[in-house]
Parts: structure tokens; sequence; C-alpha cells
């Protein structure tokens, strides 16, 4: 018999909310210091799974055996207690509070008159900090932190706490590409360390880079567990969608028409009116065009589509669609000349997610003789177009009525797409459309992108994924620092290299790393 | 007459900062207690007619206390565990309070009106020797009662506990970011809970600081004074010091409305709006301040 370091057997779950089987006979087995990955699609259930791990849900059969023996884990105090540690993919840390804070939040040390010992507490973090290979000054404020090095303190967190088995749940879907690698060089060190790493991922490319083992759930079931040396992707694919899904190069049309949309020398400031984020930036889109916007987070993306849909002030240059100025139309004059927008965030700016579907579909028509009458919205009408796009675009609800944010991750996105496109734009401003999306809704969205470009739509594509970019994209722009630095016509022989290089910026060197020395410098008081 | 004028504002502060500091520890919390007004009408009658009828001021002072704070624990009921709207809990806890005083006060003493004890022990005026002749300064420092200078100590141990203990600690990161809170095995309940507690704690103690020294009780004699407390807190900042800053403020703001009455003919009844004028003045110049600090 093997050693495992943690047995998960035969677990069950149903949610008794909305009577949800979502893990059914499911399986996990841990070999000490090596890194298993976990992958599934959204709604495969290995969320669930982890967080009966972590004790944050009960299931309702199944045992768990650490280390060989029987445990029985509550809540997240005793998992940790057990030496289980968990990251979550949205962090939970307290943006005012500093690093050593948010670490020691909740297993502070205590001196002989109550007193928590801030000043010890840094001292550790900082040491084991500079140990584990994580560089972390443990009195920055994790509000001035980036995404990545966010995710490093809640790593540190779970070491400080004496975790063993560390979850790292989807930890790389907010990581930009450099980022990501310097996870997965973390990620080998505390392997090396002899710790065991639990990666949750539906990205298979990475998984195959990063894991020793893979154990794939497919509704809720274990369907497969092996080593990932011994596996393709393709095999690992087909088994979690339970069919073969792969995605093909857009061809280039041929068929392309004139200038829909163009932007002359446009210049923006950023959220906060202080500097500029956009310089000087001018492109065309023609009729029947994806054109995708290739770039590092950070670089003006955010700012450009605000300008353009109508959220940020324009300080200089004009946005033109359809040979109409634009630049002092409101967002919706601008809907209503013809441009549809799917923004980056789906829950938070796409959708109404405490609003139920049909509000959400008619909420950007709600004005237009489709749905109301003299300024009353027409019941039966916003009825019969909803269901019609629910059929249309096979959105995924128990009914009609359902909150939007009660829906999966893919499905949620349909909404936004179906509203979108229901008003049939002539320009398609579409932001990170298949963030966080598993493969088949991924292949949804592609889908629908590629219809409507057929139809001669166009299509601004902004992407943080490299991949999405170059499958869709008719030609691909690249943004650094507030301006268009390259434009690529899409060639088969044109490689994610080459357009890296641009969005590092050509001329700029990396920094060298600096020693690890993270001693406080300033007084946290 | 400054040493008059700051007297008057110290003791004019007392009362607010005492409930402020409640208020300071559902606002950590991430609770806007809105009932701090009604709880310290209720310890102001409550604490007052104890110490009338028992001649002891302590058990007065005690009284008050517990009844403030089963009114808290109330409040803290129903908003955490009925999971009703804490605004609307808080305006009904100040209705109550004001409801239940005139009514205790009318079954009890038999009147609506003003309620005043001659035989109420004295809540005596502490004499610091050689101070309290120094002009400007005496008056600054000395004559005060007792809970005017606890209050001062409170300042000291809120400060400690808020940023020393891990209670403190636990409350702030509750207020700032429960989820994480939770996710490290803290009780949000508890610790709010635990902040509503302490809020009728503090409260009692301001209800009490306001009948006591004049041995008088009159329906709805509050007035307002917990709802500036409520601002204290807010342009404190989450710490007790901002807090008795705030404070401060506002006592000057009172007394200087007491000392136009006495040398001016303007209309008494505009010279009390002075603190309300002075708290909507304080509030426009401090969102203006921060509108320009997160431009920066």
């Amino acid at each position: 018999m093997q050693n495992y370091i943690l047995e998960m057997k035969n677990i069950h779950k149903i949610y008794s909310v909305n009577n949800v089987t979502a893990l059914k006979n499911a399986t996990l087995k841990l070999e000490k210091g090596k890194v298993h990955a976990l992958v599934g699609e959204n709604g495969a259930g290995k969320t669930t799974l982890m967080k009966i791990l972590y004790g944050i849900e009960k299931m309702d059969s199944g045992e768990i055996m650490l280390r060989g023996k029987d445990v029985k884990i509550d809540n997240a105090k005793t998992a940790f207690e057990l030496g289980i540690g968990m990251v979550h993919q949205h962090f939970k840390l307290i943006d005012d509070f500093n690093i050593a804070e948010n670490i020691s939040l909740g297993i502070e040390k205590k001196n002989k008159y109550g007193m928590i010992e801030f000043k010890k507490i840094q001292n550790e973090i900082s040491d084991l900090s500079c140990k584990s290979g994580l560089d972390l000054d443990p009195c920055t404020k994790v509000g001035d932190l980036s995404i990545g090095e966010k995710q490093k303190v809640e790593i540190l967190r779970t070491l400080y706490r004496g975790a063993e088995i560390i979850i790292l749940d989807e930890p790389t879907s907010v990581l930009t590409e450099q980022e990501i690698q310097r996870l997965f060089n973390t990620i080998k060190m505390l392997k090396n360390q002899g710790k065991t790493i639990i990666f949750i991922s539906h990205k298979l490319e990475e998984v195959k880079k990063i894991s020793d083992q893979i154990t794939v759930l497919r509704n809720g079931e274990t369907v497969f567990t092996g080593d990932t040396a011994r596996t393709n992707i393709e095999e690992i694919s087909r088994l979690m969608v339970g069919e073969n899904i792969t995605f093909e190069k857009l061809k280039c049309t041929d068929k392309k028409g004139e200038n829909i949309f163009s932007i002359d020398e446009l210049y923006v400031k950023d959220m906060e009116d202080q500097y500029f984020k956009v310089k000087g930036i001018s492109l065309n889109i023609k009729a029947g065009e994806i054109v995708g916007l290739a770039g590092v987070d950070g670089n003006g993306q955010k700012e450009l589509i605000r300008a353009i849909t109508g959220l940020s002030k324009i300080e200089k240059g004009s946005v033109f669609l359809n040979k109409k100025n634009i630049s002092d139309y409101s967002t919706r004059m601008r809907r209503e000349a013809g441009m549809s927008y799917i923004p980056k965030d789906r829950v938070m700016e796409g959708s109404s997610p405490e609003s139920n579907i049909l509000e959400n579909e008619i909420s950007t028509k709600y004005f237009k003789d489709d749905v109301s009458k003299n300024g009353w919205i027409n019941r039966e009408k916003s009825l019969d177009l909803t269901k019609f796009l629910i059929k249309e675009y096979d959105i995924k609800t128990p009914g009609i009525n359902i909150m939007v944010g009660m829906l999966s991750g893919g499905n949620i996105q349909k909404v936004v797409i179906s509203r979108e496109l229901s008003s049939e734009p002539e320009l398609l401003i579409a932001c990170e459309p298949t963030w966080g999306l598993d493969i088949r809704s991924q292949k949804f969205v592609y889908d629908q992108l590629e219809k409507i470009r057929n139809e001669g739509k166009s299509i601004f594509l902004i992407s943080g994924n490299l991949d999405e970019i170059m499958y869709l994209s008719d030609r691909i722009l690249v943004i650094f620092d507030g301006e268009i630095v390259k434009n690529f016509d899409n060639h088969d022989d044109l490689t994610k290299m080459e357009i890296g290089k641009y969005m590092m910026g050509l001329h700029i060197e990396e920094k060298p790393e600096k020693e690890c020395d993270n001693r406080c410098t300033e007084s946290t008081d | 007459m400054i040493g008059d004028f700051l007297h008057t504002t110290i003791a004019m502060m007392t009362p607010i900062l005492w409930a402020a500091l409640g208020g300071l520890f559902t606002q950590l919390g991430g609770m806007l207690n809105i009932g701090l007004e009604g709880m310290m009408l209720v310890s102001a009658f409550s604490s007052l007619y104890t110490a009338a009828n028992t001649g002891s001021l302590l058990l007065g002072i005690l009284v008050g206390i517990s009844s403030s704070m089963l009114l808290a624990a109330i409040m803290g009921y129903v908003s955490l565990n009925l999971k009703a709207n804490v605004f609307v809990v808080g305006l009904a806890t100040n209705l109550f309070a004001s409801g239940i005083t005139v009514f205790l006060s009318s079954n009890l003493c038999g009147t609506k009106g003003t309620l005043y004890f001659q035989n109420a022990p004295e809540l005596s005026e502490i004499k610091i020797p050689g101070i309290e002749n120094i002009p400007i300064l005496g008056d600054l420092l000395s004559g005060y009662d007792i809970l005017d200078y606890l209050v001062f100590l409170a300042v000291i141990i809120c400060f400690i506990i808020i940023f020393k203990t891990p209670y403190g600690f636990h409350l702030r990161s509750v207020g700032k970011n429960y989820r994480a809170s939770v996710s490290v095995g803290i009780s949000v309940y508890k610790q709010r809970f635990g902040s509503f507690l302490i809020s009728g704690f503090f409260a009692g103690i301001g209800g009490a600081a306001l009948s006591l020294p004049i041995k008088t009780f009159v329906g709805g004699m509050t007035n307002g004074r917990g709802w500036i407390a409520l601002v204290a807190v807010i342009l404190g900042r989450g710490n007790p010091v901002g807090v008795l800053m705030a404070s401060i403020i506002f006592g000057a703001a009172s007394a200087l409305s007491n000392l136009f009455q006495a040398t001016t003919d303007i209309s008494p009844k505009l010279l009390l709006t002075v603190p309300f004028l002075v708290t909507l003045a304080i509030m426009i110049f401090y969102s203006v301040k921060r509108k320009k600090v997160n431009a920066q």
C-alpha cells in the first residue's frame, strides 16, 4: 500500500439550498512533497471538495484520512491546526493592515499582560519570508501590494500557520504571465521544502508544467488520477469535458469593409485625474474585423476602454463611430450609435447580480420600442425577449426570475453577451470576455464573436490572455505605457515571443532582484 | 471669562466623549450605532432615579450602565441574530428610549416634566489643591466631577484595547473586511455583539454624566448629544484620540452657545443651534478635505 499524506475517499455532498449534487464519489489521494493538480470545469466540484477539506463546508458522507488517521474537519481552525492551509481565489486580506498584521490575525502572540507583540511577530515573519524565499517586507501595507504579492502574503500566511498541505485555488487566474512564472518558482521551492501542494486549475498547459500528479473531476466525480508525466493535454481535456473541444485559429477574412471605428490622437488621464495613462493613441477598425489589443495590465487599457465607452473624460483627441464624432456623447448615446460593451468584470460592471435575468437583459434597451411604450415597460414584450435570449444563447437557469448572481460564471457571461449582442451593434468592445470561464463556455464566446464578425461587425478585443488574442484577431495592436507600440497582422508565423517583446517594452531592462533584507525599516505604530 | 469658557468646554464635552467612545467600538466592528442617544437617555433616567432612591452614586451609575447595556444587547440581538437593519433598529431604540423614560418618569415620580431630586447625592466637584487657584489653568484643570476626570483615563484604556490587544485587533479586522476575519476563524457575531455591549457601557456612563451633576432629568434631555457623539466617532477615524479631539470641538461649540446666551441678546433658541451648525460645518470641511487627499 502506498503512503499517502492525505486521502479523501468517496466524498458525497448535496447542497440543500438548491438540491444540487456537488460531489459524488469524489476521491483525492496526495503523496507528500508532490504538486497535485485538481482539474475540472467550472462547477465540477473542485472548490467544493477543497472547502470540505478546509472545513468550510460539511460533507454528507465519505472519509478524510490524514497521515493514515481518520480526521474530522469542522472548521477552518481545525484545518490549519492539522497543517492544512488554503489560498483562496479571492484573497482574504485586509488592505489597511500591513503584512505582519494580516498574517498573524487570529493567532497573535501575546505577552503576559495580554498585549500583542507586534515587533516579535514582525521579526518571525521576516525570518520566515527569507527562509521560504517569499521575499516580503512585513511592514508593507497590503493595499499597496500587487496581486502577485498579495498571493505571496497568502502563501506565507499558510506557512506561518504551519501548513504542510497548501491548497492553491485557481492561483493563476488573477496573475499576469510574469507573475505566473514567479508563482511557479515559489511552488517549486515549497515542494523542495517538503510541502504538499494542491493546485486547482482548469488551464491544462499550466497543470502540465507544474504538477506531478493529476486528479480530474467531472460533474462531482473523480474520473481520473495519475502521474502528469504519463498523460497529455488532449486526454485530460477530454476527460474533463467528456468530449473533445479544441480551438483553431480563426481564419482572417478578406471581406473587410470600410472603417467603422477610429480613434484619433486620444489622451486620457487615470481615474484620480493625475497622470496621462493614454498618450496619443490612434487606431482604426474596419467592418468585419477583429482587432486585438495585447499588453501587460496597467499600461492604459482600462483608461482607453473607459474613454471609448464614455465612462471617463477624454482630455484630448476624438473617437469616431460610423464617421460620427462621438467624443462628447454620453454612454447611452454611444450605445445608441451602435456600440456594445462587454466589461472585464462581469459581476461588478457587466451585470447587476441582485437583479433577475429579465431585468439584466432589458437594462440596455428598456427605453426602446422593443420592450416599452410611452415610458412604460411592456412586461409581455420583455418576457418574450428574455425567453428568446435564454433559448438562443443556451443560458442555463432554473427560471427567468433567478438573480443573475446565483448563476455560474459562464452563464452570467452568457447573460452579458446576449444582452450586448441582441442590440445588434456595429462595434463590440470585448474586455477579457472569457476570463475565468471553462473550456466549454470559452468556446461558446469564441463562436459568438466569430459569428458577428462574419456578419460584418467590428470587434475590439482587449485581453490579457495572449492565446485568446492570437486565436481571434485579424490584427494585433500592442499597448505599452499608454501608446500603441506595434501593429501586427496576425500571420500564422507570428509568435507569442515576438508580441511579448513589445508588451514588455523592448528598450526597458528588468530590474535586478534585490537582496533579501526585510527587517522593518519604519515603525508601525 | 476664558477660564470659564474652557471649564464649560470640558464639562460639556464629557457626556459626548463617553458616548462617542462607545460608538467607536461598534464603528470599528463595522456597525453604525444610531442608538447611542437612546442608551444615554435611558441611563440618564435610571442612574439618577437609583442614586436618588438609594443614596448611592456608585449604585446609580451601575444601574445606569446596566440599563444602557441591556438596551444595547437588545439592539445587538435584533440586528445581529434577527438580521434586522441596524439603522432602523437604532432609530427604534431611540424612540423606545424617549418613550420609556417619560413613561417611567410619570409612573414612578408623577410628572412628565422636569424631575428634580433635591435629596440625590451630590456628584461633587474635585478641587485640585495648588492648581485650583492659578488663573485660567485652575479653571481648566480643576473643579470637575469624577466622571469628567475618568473619561480621559477611558480614552487611554480604549486606545490600548483597540491597538494593543487581540480583542481590538480582531474587532478592527471585522470592521475592515469581515470575510478575511472569518477565514482565520474569528467570529464576526461575537466581535460585533461585544462591541454593542461596550457601546452600551460607555453610553451608559455618558447618560449618567448628563443627569447626575444637575440632579435633574427631563424627557429628551440628551438633546442630540448621541448624534453629535456619532459625528465625533466618524471624525475620530477609528482612533480614541481623534474622537477626543472631535469631542472637544463639540464641547467648545456648546460652551460658546452658553457664553453667548449669557452675554448677548441673540435669541437663546437660535444659540442652541450653534453645536449643530458647528457639526455641519465640520462635516463639510472634513469631506472636502478628504476629497482632496483622495485626489492626491
